[in-house]
């Protein structure tokens, strides 16, 4: 294998057997050979040595295991020429805040939504609300707390506004998905307080290969509900000029699911029903069809590149039958006379099944342009400037039987231009602006966010300091925000309530630090302790919110006199890594001041007669109206993974895993809701460079601490085994084939962070076949 | 097609006579669970009415129907014979979800029977009287029985929607006060808590259709009470009108078999007084009807509008002064054909797709008359004070105030006059059918000058 990397024409060539996209520069910032510690996932089969200096060649290699090049390691000999090595910065690479999934590990976990294929992480599950949505819980922490990044800019669609939209980012694309916690957080402002997932697709290019054309083509079967997902890739590059294109194509029926799908005794408890009609063997309402695509361009100069795409996504899914026309003796009085009627022929359309209990859906189109350029090594101490901008038109339907009756549109261009500088070999960092403009409505039949402009933007940078063992970072961030309504007053209609008046403009300023020491005290670990202080600002649906949201099935009341949350974090964490095994152990505690949450006030909203009464005689007729507020909250937990090689037999490497994960969280006086379980379990691998195979299993316990309003979930075992094969296709060629097989135990899952965990359990046991094809 | 209907302008004295005639012989009764009869509303100048809703097919109008279920004559009426007051049927296990709860009856009003915008209360009167099937007889309810009743809450009733005295909250409830003013309670010592609570807002046709919430409970509030009958009395008041209804009875069936519950129907009736109940019938209102399909005369045409066509067609019923409005084609016959018209002409969700103006209804706060130049704001806050006020066009562009009274209509859209710079806004002014945003500015005197017009085209927010 020969190997040529060059700083000036930010060109590789290398002898590939497998192909691999590069990281590109936008991750990368100057790494200096004198005793930098870095680190990386493990990349295919590569044994892993994650914590080196770099004082020979064989580190090297490792440290293109990083970029994400070398998946096989092959004796032969390496030609070096100028060398400038580009890796992550030091503090993203505090690997007990950061998880950075890619490569193989990261496409065998691939999954419709963004939650469910991070669901397996430490630390993080999965928020559903049927198929069709998955968004990242990370301990204990979702909506406008996670900032979900696409190509290090916001997703901006709806998913932080109610739980039943979903994530407008087709996951099939990443190459790499980072969750972290670390410092470099405070670049993305309040909204990510509880931490980032970042997904990265390089749809913009920006990095010269050697291959004038390169892509994949992957396709996938899941048994479960006949899904099938299919997505292709490709990469044109000639002289300075890069072109990518892509589009996918999924499709699934409704899941299938040991049981009923809504759980009986939740609904005599709570609603006083035994007589409704109850699924069995799978989730009505959960098919989802969604396609897209992208197209990107870029010049790719010697010293700086600029590039730009265009993506669009489609969307469309069900969402479960909840507890609205749950009761089918509630039909305004049709129930009375269809009984009578001998023949309705004619007229199924509006008497039949569908149409008296109609399934609520959601068409969403996401279109999105992205821009960016960067300028590498403009001066002395200046490694990069960089910049970029992204327009976001987001809309979506929320349909009940074919008919509209909120349409949600999120417009938002949001830019960033950020420096990395570094001064001498140890102290580096950024320095960074970044702004949005959004425009967002929820209007229609069901109106319960009016049309708003908010508008923030923030300055802030970050520092690292090394010294000797030590690695200090120290970060701020000053964050300005203004959420302006275009209505002067919230009305209900149909209401005999006064209408309420909104203030003209509110707002809201907010400062964030994080401070972090890292202690190298052998060459195989380290010891991190961190301090995080963000403060974020309400969002506008928590601000603003006036009127019953049928698909969540509550009544939601905005609180213009929010404050700013205030989280104060500490986190403890061990990286251990050596031949014989790997540890990684985090601890920590969340202080939450002035937690905006929503609080059941006891009164209902009787949706078809529009009046807000204390008790309702069919409180299946009913939503319970919330109140967004504050109270001081904390969270507590830990993270634990051990890996250890068990066995090497002549054709394969047996190794071991352990893990466990916790999150508490607690108001004064309850619980807070939608908390995931104790959760712990053991993967048991099997594999070489060419093959692998595992199985997992997890164990989550029971979640007795749901909260106020909020009934327990059982514990359950998840058993999930995978099992995958490269096969060398010609020269550069490559065909990757897998099979999944999820919750072989066909558990009935209540997945305790869901919303609609009593109405739709998670999948039961499916099996994934599908192959990836690369050239 | 404009169709003259008379709902019910029968000889209710016959109807009556019959009634109680029969209730003297009836013996044979069987099965629970009884419909229920509807509490129709309208409005006639500055009065208020209440009576037996009795629209064909529809569910709660059909009073020969409940007659038939209970065995009773089918020209009878329900009224106490000692009072003349009407007596409205339910029944606590006629709705899954348990047996000491019911939403009916419900109270409505066909189209143009009431104001647009008009705002219904009730207001509770008497005590809680129970039918002991043991002793035949209606005494005063135990003391360990009370019937809660939960109507709609409006601003005041332990609800605020000033988010300054909600700690930033769009909207929130007074817990201090909020359980004893959010309902009302019948017991057999009278009534306690709430007294009048909100029905709801008519709409801009004048049509109301709801339901409250009727709760059967110990004096602890926990579900259950003795098998028998309930006999609670109230009257309804307007916001726009000074007279309340006449006082009225609903009885709700709690666990009697039919020939027990006739007999406590009976035992209200039967001191008959000839020459005063029947005085005290009201007449239903006379209905234009303008919109074809609408057979259930709630302004729309849905559903339950095409199900009863249905139905009708199904039964062969011939087309009678009553039933008229089902024959939509106007053929002289009911058939399936009139409900795929009357399908083609639905318009509402789940029906048809909503067009946008269906979705933008709105209070017609404001209203200028372009013939008398005359500018009626129904809902002007002033501060924290509501007013109703009329306005005299006297000029280009110039406006005299002539009257300006207090007033606690809760509008959607008010207008908000600010003493301070002296401007009179007004979010939603109709004229002809077609909407403004409107500013005013008093000049003094009582006379006000057009600042800005600007024609909205929708109406949301």
């Amino acid at each position: 294998m020969s190997i040529v990397f060059s700083n000036k024409d930010r060109k590789l060539v290398m002898d590939v057997r497998t192909q691999h996209t590069l990281i590109p520069s936008k991750h990368c910032s100057l790494l200096h050979a004198r005793g930098s510690y870095f680190e990386s996932e493990p990349i295919l089969q590569m044994k892993p040595s994650f914590f080196i200096h770099l004082t020979n060649i064989s580190r090297y290699l490792l440290l293109l295991g990083l970029f994400g090049i070398v998946s096989k390691s092959y004796a032969q000999p390496i030609d070096l020429e100028t060398m400038e090595i580009h890796s992550a910065p030091i503090s993203d690479l505090q690997s007990s805040q950061t998880n950075l999934l890619q490569g193989n590990s990261l496409r065998l976990k691939q999954s419709d939504t963004l939650g469910k294929l991070l669901e397996a992480e430490l630390g993080v599950s999965n928020a559903s609300f049927g198929q069709g949505v998955g968004v990242p819980v990370i301990r204990g922490l979702t909506g406008s707390r996670i900032r979900m990044l696409q190509n290090g800019l916001g997703s901006h669609d709806a998913s932080s506004l109610s739980p039943d939209h979903a994530v407008a980012i087709e996951p099939i694309f990443a190459e790499s998905i980072r969750i972290s916690l670390g410092s470099e957080n405070i670049r993305y402002g309040g909204n990510a307080i509880g931490g980032v997932v970042e997904v990265e697709d390089y749809r913009i290019p920006e990095q010269r290969m050697d291959q004038l054309l390169s892509g994949w083509l992957e396709s996938r079967y899941d048994t479960n509900g006949e899904g099938t997902h299919s997505a292709f890739r490709l990469n044109l590059e000639k002289d300075w000029l890069g072109l990518t294109l892509g589009g996918f194509y999924r499709h699934r029926n409704d899941a299938q699911i040991p049981g009923q799908a809504i759980d009986a005794d939740f609904i005599a408890q709570q609603f006083d029903l035994t007589d409704f009609d109850n699924a069995e063997g799978n989730i009505p309402n959960t098919d989802s069809k969604s396609s897209g695509g992208f197209v990107g361009a870029s010049w790719l100069g010697e010293q700086a590149m600029a590039g730009m795409s265009v993506s669009y996504t489609d969307n469309q899914y069900g969402i479960p039958k909840g507890s609205h026309g749950l009761d089918p003796n509630h039909l305004d009085g049709l129930e009375l006379i269809l009984p009578q009627l001998e023949d309705i022929s004619g007229f199924e359309d509006i008497f039949g099944p569908q149409a008296l209990f109609p399934n609520i859906r959601i068409a969403m189109q996401n279109t999105r342009y992205d821009f960016k350029s960067e300028w590498y090594d403009p001066i002395e101490g200046i490694h990069n400037i960089r910049f970029q901008y992204a327009y976001v038109d987001y809309q979506h339907q929320e349909l009940e039987g074919g008919s509209v009756f909120t349409h949600v549109k999120n417009d938002t261009g949001e830019g960033r231009f950020e420096i990395d500088h570094h001064f001498g070999h140890d102290f580096m960092g950024k320095i960074g602006v970044q702004w949005t403009d959004q425009d967002f409505s929820a209007l229609g039949v069901e109106t319960f966010v009016p049309e708003t402009e908010k508008q923030s933007w923030g300055i802030f940078t970050t520092q690292n300091y090394h010294w000797h063992d030590w690695i200090i970072t120290g970060g701020i961030r000053f964050e300005q925000t203004e959420i302006d309504p275009d209505a002067t007053t919230l009305s209900l209609r149909g209401s005999a309530l006064s209408p309420v008046s909104l203030p003209d403009k509110l707002s809201y300023d907010a400062l964030s630090g994080t401070f972090s020491v890292r202690w190298n005290f052998t060459p195989e670990a380290n010891v991190n302790l961190s301090f995080n202080y963000g403060q974020r600002s309400p969002d506008i649906q928590e601000l603003l919110s006036f009127g019953p949201h049928l698909s969540t099935r509550t009544f939601d009341v905005g609180n213009v006199g929010l404050t700013n949350e205030v989280m104060k974090r500490i986190d403890l964490g061990l990286d251990w890594e050596s031949d014989g095994f790997k540890l990684k152990l985090n601890s920590f505690y969340n202080q939450m001041d002035d937690y905006i949450y929503q609080q059941n006030t006891g009164v209902f909203y009787e949706v078809d007669n529009e009046v807000i009464r204390q008790r309702c005689v069919s409180e299946a007729e009913c939503v319970p109206i919330y109140a967004y507020d504050q109270r001081d909250a904390e969270f507590f937990g830990y993270e634990a993974e051990l890996s250890l090689p068990l066995y090497e037999f002549s054709y394969a490497d047996l190794s071991l895993t352990l893990f466990s994960d916790y999150v508490r969280a607690r108001f004064k006086a309850d619980d807070v809701p939608r908390i995931p379980p104790l959760r712990y379990g053991a993967e048991l691998g099997l594999g070489q460079q060419q093959w692998n195979a595992s199985v997992r299993y997890a164990r989550s316990e029971s979640q007795h601490r749901s909260g106020a309003f909020e009934m327990d979930t059982s514990g359950y075992h998840l058993l999930s085994a995978s099992a995958d094969y490269h096969l060398d296709i010609a020269e550069k060629g490559e065909l990757w084939l897998f099979v999944k097989a999820n919750n072989l135990l066909n558990e009935e899952i209540r997945n305790s962070v869901s919303f609609l965990r009593n109405y739709a359990p998670e999948p039961g046991q499916s099996f994934v076949f599908g192959f990836r094809a690369s050239y | 097609m404009m169709i003259l209907i008379r709902n019910i302008r029968i000889n209710r004295l016959s109807k009556l006579l019959c009634f109680l005639g029969w209730l003297f012989f009836s013996s044979t009764l069987t099965a629970a669970s009884i419909s229920h009869l509807d509490v129709e509303v309208w409005g006639e100048e500055d009065a208020l009415f209440v009576g037996y809703c009795q629209t064909p097919g529809v569910v709660g109008c059909d009073l020969d129907g409940l007659f038939a279920e209970l065995g009773l004559p089918e020209d009878g009426l329900p009224i106490e014979a000692a009072t003349g007051k009407l007596i409205f049927l339910a029944d606590f296990q006629d709705l899954s979800g348990g047996e000491f709860k019911t939403k009916n009856p419900g109270f409505l009003s066909i189209r143009n029977a009431l104001l647009p915008n008009e705002l219904l209360s009730y207001r509770a009167l008497g005590h809680l009287r129970y039918w002991d099937a043991s002793q035949s007889t209606w005494i005063q309810a135990p003391q360990d029985v009370q019937i809660a009743l939960y109507g709609g809450l409006a601003a005041g009733a332990g609800v605020t929607t000033d988010y300054s005295a909600c700690s930033g909250q769009l909207l929130c409830f007074n817990a201090d006060n909020f359980s004893t003013e959010s309902n009302t309670i019948f017991s057999g010592d009278g009534i306690s808590g709430n007294e009048e609570l909100v029905i709801d807002v008519t709409s801009e046709s004048g049509i109301l259709h709801t339901h409250l919430s009727f709760f059967l409970e110990n004096r602890n509030g926990e579900p259950g009470g003795p098998t028998g009958a309930y006999l609670i009395e109230m009257q309804l008041l307007s916001n726009a009108r000074s007279t309340p209804s006449q006082p009225f009875l609903i009885l709700i069936n709690g666990g009697l078999d039919n020939q027990q519950l006739s007999q406590a129907l009976a035992a209200l009736a039967d001191n008959a007084d000839a020459n005063n109940p029947v005085s005290a019938v009201p007449e239903n209102p006379i209905i234009a009807l303008s919109i074809k399909g609408d057979v259930d005369l709630d302004g729309d045409v849905d559903r339950i509008d095409i199900a009863l066509i249905l139905l009708a067609a199904q039964n062969q019923d011939s087309v009678q002064n009553l039933n008229v409005m089902f024959d939509v084609d106007g053929d002289g016959l009911i058939s399936r054909q009139d409900s795929h018209l009357a399908k083609e002409l639905c318009s509402l969700r789940l029906c048809q797709i909503p067009s946008a103006s269906q979705a933008e209804l709105v209070q017609k706060v404001a209203v200028f008359d372009t013939a008398l130049k005359q500018l009626t704001l129904n809902d002007v806050q002033v501060d924290k004070q509501h007013y109703q006020a009329v306005f005299q066009q006297s000029g280009n562009n110039l406006f005299t105030l002539q009257s300006a009274d207090p007033a606690d209509v809760p509008y959607t859209f008010p207008a908000y006059y600010k003493a301070s710079n002296g401007l009179l806004e007004i979010p939603v002014l109709s004229v002809n059918n077609e909407y403004y945003q409107v500013t005013l500015r008093n000049i003094g005197d009582f006379k006000f000058q057009l600042e800005s017009v600007k024609k909205i085209d929708h109406l949301l927010n």
